[in-house]
């Protein structure tokens, strides 16, 4: 989340005052925090729930939730990663209503991954749109790991709790995701 | 494990945000706020209004209080008929200061001429004026209307009597003025 944390901390004090204004019921402040974060919580919720009429489901109910909710938000962190966390946590409820078999994943863990032969990705020359297409072409669980992990920058033990699962599956998961990636992407570049 | 794929997103992370939400979206949303941020709407329109409210009563309690004032004012002069008291005092009452009246505006065209004298003669008049006015005032309050009416009468007389010299004097100095100046016109 470092990342995250970086660009919001130039805003902080400016978005402070608009979440301040949102408390106070001011609906033209709400929309400026709409404007402010609907486009990157889209995209959180896209690469977790995989298609883009439930992500747009799910955004639109996070921000009803937060607005919802703001007023007992005590402004001890930005209103991007408060948002962010009830977006991510209503884009995995929207997957469980799918009945994701995250549990799957936890068999997935007895084999070995240090048997694994390590990750050669040195001839990928990587380009954002493939990877993002080859993402879209992972299983599931893959996904949702790869991506929390890589683009919404959670640590393990972040997913672990969000996800209900140790933080070593969620390790573990990570590598196998990353691998099956990779793969993809050779493939890819083979073929195109 | 190579960290390549991690290290290109985190240079690459804006690309990943491509999608773009549907232009409605904000419009659901706004629809199913809560209620909250809709009242608070209708509150400050209520306080503007009644804001509004108060100030139109605001002055409407002023004018009224003024209204009131100026009620109690001439509620305090009673107008006193004076005709119920003697009819021909006040028939003479209306005549004397009609009489003062116009007498008083023709000695005024002298205050351009002599204004030393006008100013003489308007203070005569005025002190007998401010009698008359105190006069008025106890006519109200007197047990004796009828005496105090006469003798407000008598001071328009008087003051008629007064004016009548004063418009003399005027003429005979005129007159005077003039047969100077014929007198030097034929020298």
């Amino acid at each position: 989340m470092q990342a995250d944390q970086n660009l919001e901390a130039v805003y902080v004090d400016k978005h402070y005052n608009l979440v301040v204004e949102c408390k106070q019921g001011n609906k033209k402040a709400c929309y400026e925090l709409y404007k402010l974060y609907s486009k990157a919580m889209l995209n959180v919720a896209f690469r977790i729930v995989g298609n883009i009429a439930e992500a747009e489901d799910v955004l639109q109910e996070a921000f009803l939730d937060a607005f919802n909710k703001v007023k007992d938000f005590r402004q001890d962190t930005t209103f991007g990663l408060w948002l962010k966390q009830i977006v991510v946590n209503r884009s995995i409820n929207m997957l469980r209503k799918r009945k994701l078999e995250l549990i799957e994943m936890e068999g997935d863990m007895l084999e070995n991954i240090a048997d694994e032969e390590a990750e050669d990705d040195e001839d990928i020359q990587y380009q954002a749109a493939r990877v993002k297409e080859a993402i879209k072409e992972l299983p599931e669980g893959y996904r949702l790991v790869i991506s929390l992990y890589l683009l919404e920058g959670y640590d393990h033990e972040e997913i672990g709790q969000v996800l209900n699962i140790s933080e070593n599956t969620s390790r573990t998961q990570f590598l196998r995701a990353k691998r099956k990636l990779i793969d993809i992407l050779k493939y890819k570049g083979i073929t195109s | 494990m190579s960290k390549r794929l991690e290290e290109f997103i985190e240079m690459n992370r804006g690309e990943f945000d491509d999608l773009e939400p549907s232009a409605d979206l904000w419009s659901k949303i706004e629809m199913h706020l809560p209620p909250q941020y809709n009242e608070v709407k209708k509150a400050e329109a209520k306080t503007f209004s009644l804001g509004f409210v108060l100030r139109v009563a605001a002055s409407v309690i002023v004018v009224m209080g003024i209204g009131f004032a100026a009620y109690l004012r001439s509620e305090k002069k009673p107008h006193i008929d004076l005709a119920a008291i003697n009819p021909i005092y006040a028939q003479q009452q209306v005549e004397y200061t009609s009489m003062i009246e116009s007498k008083r505006s023709e000695l005024k065209s002298i205050a351009k001429s002599d204004p030393q004298l006008y100013e003489e003669f308007s203070t005569q008049i005025a002190k007998m004026d401010s009698t008359y006015k105190k006069l008025n005032s106890e006519l109200s309050t007197s047990p004796n209307q009828e005496r105090v009416l006469h003798a407000m009468i008598r001071n328009l007389q008087i003051q008629t009597e007064v004016l009548n010299q004063q418009l003399n004097v005027v003429e005979q100095f005129n007159k005077m003025k003039n047969e100077q100046k014929d007198d030097t016109k034929s020298i």
